[in-house]
């Protein structure tokens, strides 16, 4: 009779660790889809002269009116810009259906093969914005009835909008020159300087940059590296070589990533560079910790790097250009799809958002966001003079400002291709084994690439 | 009898280990709830943290009531169809003799091999036009011919129902529907619940279909919820974490509860006497 109970009661409790397996490895699941990194997008942006377009809509806003379909993971941003755009175009209702970045293509490709809801305003953030302007649904803004003229926004922006034939089909959620944040109070303690200008000096070449690097090294005795990974180091080296490598189905790879592999090799090889894998636990918690000299930013990097993984850090970061110029980090372009019903409301919110100089006010002042709109630094240079939002972390230094001067004159743009992802992906997936395996050479791996971009892109050719 | 004892502590000792090590992350997880996301990098929480208002707050900011409400809409009426469909079909294939039931029966096994996603873009298609796109109906309907349901309770039907009992009441001239009813739901019992219990579990669950199906806010349903809590350049992970435990917890208790019922539809068959 025990026995049996024992036995009933074994399977009760084997039947309810299953029931727990079931529901434990289902949530995992959702977690995993839900998120991953939100990343590298930028955040919104803003405006843009009323004088850049805004046909019907610059017309009386009043009179303009519709709904207006918007897909969108920054829910914060659009509450807060739709109530703004409310005030001048009082008749168009913005609908914004949230959707998480990592899903955002694979729905709205399924929406469009079965021609059901698409949204009337479409965002590519910069994981997959060369897959999207590939598909070709996003309609040409230089025509009717946007006519937007893209010498108003700042020109190394242009081909981040722009598809294969040079038509501009998005607009910028906002610029993404990207620097290194770097930690004052190391920079101190081991070469004697927090100040930016001074800096940069040290650090003028990749040259310098590794040597410097030593040296921090062994005064700190291995505890400050410069880099908290390879993921990190690569992507300024591979972002400032903005020469086209895709050519139809021809990827050059080889002229796109020999140079910055061989740098890549050569940092790792000299040991300033850590071992953490980008946006991992590990990665985030290093920025308070003060393990690493340096961290790749661009404007949304203040708050969403810094602030979030660093609060207690107010005064403690500063912002220095990269070695040899500027690169992007993240950015999300922003498109109206080609057979929306309501085009020139559509425009009006995104010209509004994006590129206009009220929305753009509103969005530096309360996101951080930079826009890609000449006009707004001119209208609004008082803005851009001011304290921003999250200069206190960086001691008071007007990141705006260092930007806008020091690394967007460097800036070039560079054309999106729809083996961006691919390319992407494949360096994401092999840098931790070149992290781990330190016997694999910079021509070793650059072969390896090869081979993997092949394989991932099976319909072109990789050299 | 001392050997005895020891096999019995020994498997007590297995018992209390195995369910330890599982039930250990569902600790974690709710744990995770109660901390500021950065905190959790710096090493897994084993005490309570004091954040959990705040992850509250970022939770039920965004509807979490209403979409709770969708996916149980969702899952109830998916677990009603599903069984119902299936239970007839069942039926009908293991204990009617007629023309075409082995290639229906051929017919359910082959759409098992299918998979959903090869269907999607049809299926999304085929709802536009019944007009009941961008609602909760898609996500409901998918449950309405659902060949493994089918298939289990062909299975089922087949060993746990003799024939004779069917005869004899059809002797004792009971009509069709009537013995379905009075004789083969209640035998059916055991794995009516196991097969609910399936796809409660499997509704409650799916990402891929409500993601594709349902393009306003209002209609999500708990995943894809989830997975859009806190997306922006930073993941909110604690946030997560207490979602996933208001989602979770509340439907684990529910089918301990139940699980009287769902062990007997598990061994159910196993065993022909």
């Amino acid at each position: 009779m025990t026995h049996l109970l024992t036995k009933k009661r074994t399977a009760g409790a084997l039947s309810l660790l299953l029931l727990s397996g079931a529901l434990a490895a289902c949530g995992g699941n959702n977690n995993e889809n839900g998120g991953a990194s939100p990343s590298a997008s930028s955040p919104a942006a803003s405006s843009a002269g009323a004088s850049s377009s805004a046909p019907a809509a610059s017309a009386d806003p009043t009179q303009l009116s519709g709904t207006v379909k918007v897909w969108d993971w920054d829910e914060a941003f659009q509450k807060g810009m739709i109530a703004e755009f409310n005030k001048k175009y009082p008749n168009v209702k913005v609908e914004v259906t949230v959707v998480n970045p990592n899903d955002y293509l694979q729905k709205l490709q399924s929406g469009i093969a079965s021609g059901s809801d698409v949204p009337d305003v479409i965002l590519g953030e910069s994981a997959y914005r060369g897959k999207l302007f590939d598909l070709g649904v996003l309609d040409n803004l230089e025509g009717a009835p946007y006519n937007f003229d893209k010498s108003t926004v700042l020109d190394f922006t242009v081909p981040y909008i722009s598809n294969g034939k040079g038509e501009v089909i998005a607009v910028d959620q906002a610029i993404t020159p990207a620097g290194f944040a770097y930690r004052r109070d190391l920079a101190k303690q081991y070469w004697g300087t927090d100040d930016p200008t001074e800096l940069e000096k040290l650090i003028f070449t990749w040259d310098d940059f590794i040597a410097k690097g030593k040296e921090l090294k062994d005064k700190s005795g291995g505890k400050v590296l410069m880099l908290p990974g390879l993921g990190d180091a690569f992507i300024p080296l591979k972002g400032q070589n903005f020469a086209p490598y895709v050519n139809g189905a021809e990827i050059d790879l080889t002229a796109k990533v020999k140079e910055p592999l061989d740098r890549l090799f050569e940092m790792r090889d000299a040991g300033i560079l850590g071992k953490n894998e980008l946006w991992t636990p590990a990665w985030s918690a290093s920025m308070a910790k003060g393990e690493f000299m340096f961290y790749p930013m661009a404007p949304w990097g203040p708050k969403w790097h810094i602030s979030a993984n660093d609060p207690d850090g107010k005064g403690r970061w500063g912002l220095v250009k990269a070695p040899e110029g500027g690169f992007t980090r993240g950015g999300t372009a922003v498109g109206i799809y080609k057979d929306s019903k309501n085009k020139e409301a559509a425009w009006a919110f995104v010209q509004y958002a994006y590129l206009s100089d009220e929305g753009a006010a509103y969005n530096f002042k309360t996101f951080g966001n930079m826009t890609g709109s000449k006009s707004f630094y001119v209208t609004h240079k008082d803005l851009i003079d001011a304290p921003g939002p999250y200069d206190e972390f960086f001691g008071g230094q007007n990141l705006a400002k260092y930007f806008m001067e020091k690394i967007v004159p460097d800036m070039k743009g560079e054309p999106q291709s729809k083996y961006d992802s691919v390319v992407d992906g494949v360096f994401n997936a092999l840098y931790p084994l070149w992290t781990k395996d330190t016997s694999v050479t910079a021509d070793a791996a650059l072969q390896k690439f090869i081979a993997e971009t092949k394989n991932k892109a099976s319909d072109a050719t990789v050299k | 009898m001392n050997a005895a004892k020891t096999a019995k502590t020994l498997m007590w000792i297995c018992l209390v280990v195995i369910s330890a090590l599982s039930l250990f992350p569902f600790y974690i997880m709710i744990v995770m709830g109660t901390h500021y996301n950065e905190d959790l990098f710096k090493g897994i929480p084993i005490a309570p943290g004091g954040y959990l208002a705040d992850n509250l707050k970022t939770v039920m900011s965004a509807d979490f009531m209403g979409v709770y409400l969708n996916s149980l809409i969702v899952s109830v009426v998916s677990v009603v169809l599903a069984t119902l469909t299936s239970t007839l079909i069942g039926y009908a294939l293991a204990k009617f003799e007629f023309r075409g039931r082995k290639a229906l029966q051929t017919f359910v096994v082959l759409t098992m091999m299918v998979p959903t996603q090869v269907g999607l873009i049809g299926y999304i298609i085929e709802m536009r036009n019944l007009g009941v796109g961008n609602t909760l109906w898609p996500v409901i309907l998918v449950w309405a011919a659902f060949p493994f349901g089918a298939f289990f309770m062909v299975q089922f039907i087949r060993d746990s129902i003799p024939n004779d009992l069917l005869e004899c009441a059809r002797i004792d001239g009971c009509s069709e529907p009537g013995i379905f009813v009075r004789i083969v739901l209640p035998i059916m019992k055991p794995g009516l619940a196991t097969l609910a219990t399936l796809v409660f579990l499997w509704s409650w669950n799916n990402y891929l279909l409500p993601l594709v199906t349902i393009n306003k806010s209002e209609w999500y349903t708990l995943p894809i919820f989830i997975s859009n809590l806190g997306i922006v350049h930073r993941t909110d992970y604690a946030a997560r974490m207490l979602a996933l435990s208001l989602t979770t917890v509340p439907v684990l208790i529910l089918f301990v509860l139940g699980s009287k019922t769902f062990m007997k539809g598990l061994t159910a068959g196993a065993v022909k006497g």
